[in-house]
């Protein structure tokens, strides 16, 4: 069987490279992709918690599946709002788009 | 001596960790996107060695299918793929670095101080039955609730792209 301490190691890495992601990169598009990373990080420890806290019911599994759902919705609205940005703006990146209201 | 299941999840772990990395610091996006399937993937297998089979291949089916792809067509509406211009990276990335791993360390410090609960071993005959009674049953409201919320979210998604005609 694998340790949790190892699935908590690699949630804990893929959080921080995501969490670079998102502080470091330039393009929204970028930006979305990390968030993206941070949300599987957390998936990661979902799945793995749920086979020590909850073998029988699969709890940590079913949240696993809800954090997708979410995640899908998520990337759908933000790439739509990365869309309709570059539409007016010709330019996604984010250190040049930092007004809410033109 | 690690087992051949513990082995495997170190692989997949290490390809994992490699393509995250590629997707944060790629200069090409389009590369970059494939990178992140490259991540999903190896994620989706690291489910599948957890003993979550259904929750490894809905992430096939949601991330590397819809997601990545999504990112794709994005990247392809938006950017000159051909061209990379300027620098991928801002130009604060110096600060982002110590931040990014003085998190990491964190995270890993404290969670290193509690012995967690052994993991048991799964039952037999897959986890999609159990998975699926769950949903119609015990999480009924919010399995209703996040089809809602797709659907609102997806609704919002076409309005916001559309071509606005003038």
């Amino acid at each position: 069987m694998i340790p949790a301490s190892w699935c908590v190691a690699l949630s804990a890495v893929l959080f921080s490279i995501g969490l670079f992601g998102v502080l470091a990169r330039r393009n929204a598009v970028a930006i979305l992709m990390s968030i993206e990373l941070m949300l599987n990080a957390a998936n990661i420890n979902f799945v793995a918690f749920s086979r020590s806290v909850s073998p029988g019911e699969l709890t940590g599994q079913i949240f696993a599946i809800f954090v997708m759902a979410i995640a899908a919705g998520e990337a759908a609205v933000g790439l739509a709002i990365v869309i309709a940005l570059y539409r007016r703006r010709s330019n996604i990146t984010v250190d040049e788009v930092n007004v809410l209201k033109w | 001596m690690p087992s051949v299941l513990q082995l495997v999840f170190l692989f997949f772990a290490a390809v994992t960790v490699v393509g995250a990395l590629a997707v944060v610091l790629v200069r090409n996006l389009f590369h970059a996107a494939l990178w992140l399937a490259v991540t999903f993937l190896s994620v989706a297998s690291l489910f599948i060695v957890l003993n979550a089979d259904f929750v490894g291949l809905s992430q096939v089916i949601v991330y590397v299918g819809a997601i990545s792809v999504l990112m794709l067509f994005a990247i392809m509406l938006t950017e000159d793929v051909v061209g990379a211009r300027g620098l991928s990276l801002r130009s604060a990335w110096p600060a982002a670095l110590p931040v990014a791993a003085g998190v990491c360390v964190v995270l890993v410090r404290w969670f290193a101080r509690y012995a967690w609960l052994p993991p048991q071993p799964p039952k037999p005959g897959g986890t999609a039955g159990t998975i699926g009674l769950a949903f119609i049953q015990k999480y009924l409201f919010a399995f209703e609730l996040a089809s809602v919320i797709l659907l609102a979210a997806l609704i919002g998604a076409i309005y916001l792209a559309k071509e606005e005609r003038s």
